[in-house]
């Protein structure tokens, strides 16, 4: 295991996304990740290119902005950081979202992992199971009889 | 697996149903619990997710809770309902707490036994005990959510009385279990008994501690938690073990009538009111069985004893006051308690609060009651 210096903050990594892409992040902006500090800490040459296999560049890039955003430290309150999440989290569209999901999954980005899903469970909350499956493209594979039997385990829940 | 999932994904095919279980799981597990059922619809997957267990577990670490009542909604009958909170929850500037229409859930019951004469014993992970007054009246062990239940009859004991009892759960074997301590007239020996949910017999497990008044009891860490008076006290009894031990107390924990067990935070906890009827401290233990780790952590200048129910993002804390028939949320700083009100919800007792459902299988082995009482939801 590396030995923890104090010099940290100021060096830099380069994260290689599955297409090749790469990208220059400071250490505790990429530690967010602890997929990544594991990596590293089994990583001779720090200056060689982390692979993060799985992630596209366009959504590696979605996912350093939300690591550089909690990274730092500095004048942003709780209240604000919330409104920047929100924000993030409602300009990305559906498609994005679900790359987002994997990403963070695969990456252990507790934060991110924890915005994302919170943000389609919200989508979810609104909705009827109909309106999921045409928004989520989901399809229906009960037959009637299974639907009514489940419905029937505890009624309540499906009035209005 | 997951590189061919996202070649999958990259083929244009993206849908909910391509991302992993675990993560729906944790998606899913988020919704409030009348949304979680309702959703069991949607699909095969979904319903799979939502009734295994490890949701039950996603659950139970998320910031839910539920407050079953007993009481009136928009003035219909008396029926028990279930108040789904969150930890973001407000209270509006007239004192009522914001809730969705979604949040408050009426079971539709029909009782052979009126209604008003039952009330609850105790909850455990999820499965509350219910009973009608009579001291040899069955116990009635049912999961509100699923409408699971189990009648645990006493069989009435000759020259005995029955002085204090409790649902718990077994760590080892997930097994639901009825404690009752019964006093025998002649020599006023307290002798404790237990029932193992679908055996139908009494065992007997030892001699027990005396309890004078009948508070409420408090399970955690699978054991079962009481407050003694006389004694000045805390006496559990663990459901693995079948034994009765004394949970170290505070040093300074004073004598007090009005103090009850509940468990807050996750923590064991006391509430007592002082002698002199003019504040509420509320205790918690902060590690399990540490005596070192008890800390008061709240003092409410109240008049009469509070319980703790949940504690609320804003850093109040929700309580139920007048042995439930009120809610309120209460300043930890300040110390100064205000009444808030449900919207539509015009009487009500608080019965229980928990944050857990309890996991379908465990239910499995047990013999649905033909008989006797039948509350349907």
């Amino acid at each position: 295991m590396a030995s923890t210096s104090t010099s940290t903050l100021s060096r830099k990594l380069i994260l290689k996304s599955s297409d090749g892409e790469k990208f220059e992040v400071d250490e505790n902006v990429a530690m967010q990740s602890q997929t990544i500090k594991h990596m590293i800490e089994d990583l001779d040459d720090i200056n060689s290119p982390i692979p993060v296999s799985i992630v596209t560049g366009t959504i590696l890039s979605k996912v350093i902005e939300y690591c550089k955003k909690h990274a730092t430290e500095d004048s942003d309150s709780d209240e604000q950081l919330k409104q920047w999440d929100k924000e993030y989290a409602n300009n990305m569209d559906l498609n994005t979202l679900y790359y987002l999901l994997l990403a963070a999954n695969y990456m252990e980005i507790k934060g991110l992992l924890e915005l994302i899903t919170q943000c389609v469970a919200d989508m979810i909350k609104g909705k009827s199971p109909e309106e999921i499956r045409a928004h989520f493209n989901i399809k229906n594979d009960f037959t009637p009889q299974e639907e009514a039997n489940i419905r029937n385990e505890n009624p309540w829940a499906f009035e209005n | 697996m997951i590189i061919e999932l996202v070649e999958e994904l990259n083929s244009n095919r993206t849908t909910l149903e391509d991302i992993p279980s675990s993560i729906m799981c944790n998606i899913l597990s988020r919704l409030p619990t009348k949304a979680c059922l309702n959703r069991k619809i949607v699909c095969k997957d979904w319903y799979k997710i939502i009734t295994g267990s490890e949701f039950a577990h996603f659950r139970s670490s998320c910031s839910y809770f539920f407050v079953l009542l007993y009481g009136k909604l928009d003035n219909k009958r008396k029926d028990f309902l279930l108040l789904d909170l969150d930890r973001s929850l407000k209270v509006d500037e007239m004192g009522n707490l914001c809730v969705s229409d979604d949040s408050l859930i009426r079971f539709k019951s029909i009782v052979n036994t009126p209604h008003d004469d039952l009330y609850v014993v105790n909850e455990c992970n999820g499965v509350i005990c219910l009973k009608s007054w009579g001291q040899w009246s069955p116990y009635i062990v049912c999961n509100l959510l699923t409408s699971q239940q189990v009648i645990v009859e006493q069989f009435r004991e000759p020259s005995c009385s029955v002085e204090v009892y409790g649902l718990g759960c077994c760590p080892v074997s997930n097994q639901f279990k009825v404690v009752r301590i019964l006093k025998t007239m002649e020599s006023y020996r307290c002798i404790a008994e237990i029932q193992t949910l679908g055996t139908n017999k009494w065992r007997t497990v030892g001699d027990a501690p005396t309890f004078q008044l009948r508070k409420s009891g408090a399970f955690l860490h699978s054991s079962l938690h009481r407050y003694s008076y006389r004694d000045n006290c805390l006496w559990s009894f663990h459901f693995g073990t079948e034994k009765f031990s004394l949970v170290p107390v505070p040093d300074d924990m004073k004598k007090e009538l009005y103090t009850e067990v509940s468990v807050f935070n996750s923590c064991l906890c006391f509430s007592s009111m002082s002698e002199n009827c003019s504040q509420c401290e509320i205790w918690l233990m902060k590690e399990y069985g540490v005596k070192d780790s008890w800390v008061k952590q709240y003092v409410f200048q109240v008049d009469s004893h509070r319980m703790p129910l949940l504690q609320l993002d804003t850093g109040e804390t929700l309580v139920s006051y007048r042995n439930g028939v009120r809610l309120g949320v209460c300043d930890g700083e300040s110390g100064k308690c205000k009444r808030v009100q449900v919207l539509g919800l015009s009487s009500y007792k608080v019965v229980a609060c928990a944050n857990k459902f309890c996991k379908v299988e465990q239910f499995d082995y047990f013999e649905l009651s033909k008989n006797g009482i039948i509350l349907e939801f």
